[in-house]
């Protein structure tokens, strides 16, 4: 049971408003926001960004979800900040390694995981397909995309109750039990996550063929208009892109690579010289 | 309407024959019941009805086939379900949508209906079925009654001449199950073809013309439904009468808060949403079978992740033989069975899960009793996903009672369970009792409650 089951409906206004974008609003804003971070270096832009985008995810309700996602990311940062110092010892010139350079990598993260799932959990499947129809996508594209994110909640949800059920069978699964039998954890956490997915697939697979998905004449597409609040989000996004471009701040190059490969200083080319 | 002669099949790699010489003739307008123990081959006999097999299912298919007067080798398989539809045992299973109107819409839109067709479909449809209300609704938000009309309504906008109904009551309450077969006998007078594979028959007594009996993957006994009594034990089949429960109310107040689980003024909400207990006081009592009823959202799960320390709640104290514990301590003493059975094993063999559940002082003879009385002997090496869902379910429930819980809730354990497994059950969760944990089961299922149950509890 239960793809639908953990996913909690938000009733919210502000969630409601979300729900109802068109997706290729939504989709076309995160496409937009992705190719940005790219390019973006400076953090008090990516902060903005960040800022702006966490707003969004917040409104949806899915609070506790989000901690758990930040945890993650955080605990990805500190984790990079050890094997960062641990390369250090062995490559002098990554001192010069501030800890805004570390940090760009998952200031870039953060924006694009709030809209991500912003998109993913604020989707109605039909509307989605109908209008990814209408971006002319290849249906071999488009279809496992949807099916992909229409199965999102109830994976994350399939994720929480296995976490009970180890509970309950008095296995509690951390980072501590990871190192001490990293073969039982995963075993715990793999198996029936994989038999899940398996036969999750097998169901939608079957319901999919039922209802002829992906044969026949397949999807007219009735024309989708925008609607004032598509655009007003959309407008909005942009703006928001922009003024994080044109935010005053410095530069970062980030990782590890522009460190290595920062021209040395004068004084120490003189001194190899002289060597 | 379906002619079958002395069809067989086998799924790939499997030894055994799954269906053999299957002979079933059913005409149009006929309603038919197809029975018999967990895993004796209904669901294959559906999948080879609505045409997945041999389409998505591969294997070896022998016999003769006919549906709707065309020979099951001339039909597409895209062709069949123009035909036949299929409503499963949990509607969820089928949605490939998140609201109810996307839902109903879907399968139009494949066809290539323009939006005047769809609603011309669909409309007389959702009035006949009442989903007018709950159109723009998500699914999310449904009751199980509401989830399978839905369903229902989005396979009948494709105007089926057969309908599948592959354990439709499984999670339905007595008045959805009334509800289902009100819709099913006006369908049946519209002439569709209906057949039904379930194992609770009671609610089945006006609609089938026919019923047939399966063993071992091929139709034993066919007669009247009037004949299923004779044959209930030899088939393990649950009851043909409809059993109003007659075990008594738990009275609020009525226990002592000294010997059980209580809870004591206790208030909880999900985030944000409005309080499902407030001030909730009452006790599942210590050697007592208790069945928790009510209906969908009244927060029977909540409960029972509540008494496990699975939920904290906001005020109030849940009590173990009247001494206010830790969270973590109730969760060591308790157990808890949830439906999905895949995400409750983890381990290589079914001897190594009892095992995990009992510790390491477990011995392999204690296990094989166990197994024995679980109707599971021969499977110990047997990986636990690879078992049926019936035995994975009674597995579950064995390695529950390895931890000799002070507290055993199951939720909705007799979900697609024969009448054998039911009493098997009944009898465990009743040693149970006696050995002196509180024993609570969240069900709709009349028959178990007045076959094991001490008490009924209705939120």
């Amino acid at each position: 049971m239960l793809a639908l089951s953990g996913a909690k409906i938000n009733n919210r206004r502000f969630s409601k408003w979300m729900g109802q974008l068109d997706i290729r609003v939504k989709v076309l804003t995160l496409f937009s926001l992705s190719l940005s971070l790219i390019f973006l270096t400076n953090p008090i832009g990516l902060i903005f960004l960040g800022v702006l985008s966490t707003i969004c995810l917040f409104s949806l309700g899915k609070h506790r979800m989000m901690a758990v996602i930040y945890l993650l990311l955080i605990a990805t940062w500190l984790f990079s900040q050890g094997f960062t110092w641990v390369l250090i010892q062995f490559i002098p010139t990554m001192k010069e390694q501030t800890i805004i350079q570390t940090i760009i990598p998952f200031l870039r993260m953060w924006p694009l995981i709030n809209m991500a799932l912003t998109v993913s959990l604020s989707m109605e499947i039909g509307n989605a397909l109908m209008a990814l129809k209408k971006m002319c996508l290849p249906r071999i594209i488009y279809l496992p995309i949807m099916v992909a994110l229409r199965f999102i909640p109830g994976f994350l949800n399939d994720v929480k109750q296995l976490r009970d059920c180890l509970l309950i069978r008095g296995i509690t699964l951390n980072f501590y039990a990871l190192l001490r039998r990293p073969n039982r954890t995963l075993r715990l956490l793999l198996v029936p996550m994989v038999i899940r997915a398996l036969r999750l697939a097998d169901e939608l697979a079957i319901a999919a063929e039922l209802k002829r998905v992906g044969y026949g004449e397949g999807i007219k597409t009735e024309k989708i208009c925008f609607r004032w609040s598509d655009s007003t989000f959309f407008v909005a996004a942009m703006l928001a892109l922009v003024i994080a471009w044109n935010i005053p701040g410095a530069k970062v190059e980030s990782g590890m690579l522009s460190s290595i490969h920062k021209p040395a200083s004068p004084q120490a080319e003189l001194e190899s010289g002289q060597q | 309407m379906i002619h079958f002669d002395n069809v067989s099949y086998n799924y790939p790699y499997q030894p055994e024959t799954a269906l053999k010489n299957i002979n079933l003739h059913v005409k149009p307008g006929e309603a038919i019941l197809i029975t018999g123990r967990s895993g004796c081959g209904k669901s294959t006999l559906g999948r080879l009805i609505n045409g997945l097999i041999p389409a998505y299912f591969a294997g070896t298919l022998s016999g003769d086939t006919q549906i709707d007067g065309i020979d099951g080798r001339e039909h597409s398989f895209h062709d069949l379900t123009g035909i036949v539809g299929s409503l499963f045992q949990d509607p969820e299973q089928q949605f490939l949508s998140t609201t109810v109107n996307d839902e109903l819409r879907t399968a139009l839109e494949w066809r290539g209906y323009t939006n005047q067709q769809i609603n011309a479909a669909l409309d007389p449809i959702v009035e006949q079925l009442g989903l007018q209300p709950k159109r723009g609704s998500s699914l999310f938000t449904l009751s199980e009654g509401e989830k399978q009309k839905v369903a229902l309504a989005s396979v009948l906008a494709l105007k089926p001449k057969i309908l599948i109904l592959d354990e439709p009551t499984a999670n339905l309450d007595t008045e959805s199950t009334q509800e289902l077969l009100s819709i099913l006998s006006t369908l049946k007078q519209g002439g569709m073809t209906i057949i039904i594979f379930d194992h609770r028959l009671y609610w089945l007594q006006t609609l089938v013309d026919h019923v047939y009996l399966m063993e071992n993957g091929t139709i034993t006994e066919t007669g009247l439904f009037t004949d299923l009594e004779k044959f209930r034990h030899s088939f393990g089949l649950r009851s043909t009468q409809y059993s109003k429960i007659t075990v008594p109310q738990l009275i609020i107040g009525q226990m002592s808060q000294s010997h059980g689980l209580s809870f004591d003024a206790l208030s909880f909400a999900y985030n944000g949403e409005s309080p499902l207990f407030n001030n909730f006081s009452g006790t599942l009592p210590r050697g007592k079978v208790v069945a928790i009823c009510g209906k969908n959202g009244q927060g029977k799960t909540t409960l029972a992740r509540l008494s496990m320390g699975l939920e904290k709640p906001a005020s109030g104290e849940i009590l173990l033989h009247g001494v206010s514990i830790s969270a973590q301590k109730r969760l060591q003493q308790s157990s808890l069975v949830l439906q999905n059975t895949e995400l409750q094993l983890y381990m290589r063999s079914v001897t190594e899960e009892l095992q995990s559940s009992a510790g390491k002082a477990e011995n392999t003879i204690d296990i094989n009793s166990i197994l024995s009385n679980f109707r599971l002997s021969g499977l110990q090496q047997r990986h636990p996903q690879s078992l049926s869902g019936g035995q994975r379910q009674r597995l579950v429930i064995a390695c529950a009672l390895q931890k000799r819980p002070a507290v055993l809730i199951l939720d909705e354990p007799t979900s697609g369970l024969d009448g054998h497994n039911m009493e098997l059950l009944g009898q465990r969760v009743r040693a149970e009792a006696a050995r002196g944990a509180a024993v609570a089961l969240i069900t709709h299922d009349h028959e178990l409650i007045n076959y094991c149950c001490d008490y009924v509890w209705t939120l």
